[in-house]
């Protein structure tokens, strides 16, 4: 195409995440010769849903977890807390 | 531009072969059966992986509601020790 080619990155993480940008482009292209391009996409987006899945547990774990011990704590009856303070 | 070119600097080229030769030898592999039939495989275990998470989010989040639902009784009952009856 015509389009000019995009600027030289400027620091070392642009040029390495450019190549690996460039690379990665490069073998989907291969890909679509060898009819696995769609598989490589499909493994892809399931690795990233599964990611965004995996931290929405360990939320809900944590979330879990603190509600059980403010429930314990409110399991002890007031009279009892009580006598803690007293005795 | 002119001046980078015609002085490469020492054990570029050796790189530059080298990424020549790792993607021609990840070409060859892409284009194999079993490559194929392992994207297959990892895509099926990716899928499993989604079911068991999505059933671990799925329990958690009704033991969070059972524990929200026993929070507020318990906290009532904290409360009506306290001659406070909140209904």
């Amino acid at each position: 195409d015509n389009s000019a080619p995009p600027p030289f990155p400027q620091t070392l993480e642009q040029l390495l995440e450019r190549q690996w940008d460039q690379g990665s482009q490069f073998l989907m292209e291969q890909a679509q010769h060898f009819d696995i391009a769609s598989l490589l996409s499909c493994l892809s987006q399931l690795q990233a849903e599964n990611r965004q899945l995996e931290e929405h547990v360990s939320n809900l774990i944590a979330r879990r977890d603190h509600l059980l011990a403010v429930n314990a704590r409110l399991a002890l009856p007031l009279n009892s807390s009580a006598s803690y303070l007293n005795g | 531009n002119t001046a980078i070119t015609s002085e490469m600097p020492s054990g570029l080229q050796e790189l530059l072969d080298l990424y020549k030769t790792q993607f021609l030898h990840f070409i060859q592999k892409m284009k194999t059966s079993q490559y194929k039939e392992n994207l297959k495989n990892l895509i099926e275990k990716e899928k499993l992986r989604k079911a068991k998470l999505s059933s671990s989010a799925s329990q958690l989040e009704k033991q969070i509601q059972a524990l929200s639902q026993d929070g507020v009784s318990l906290l009532k009952a904290r409360m009506a020790e306290m001659g406070i009856h909140a209904n």
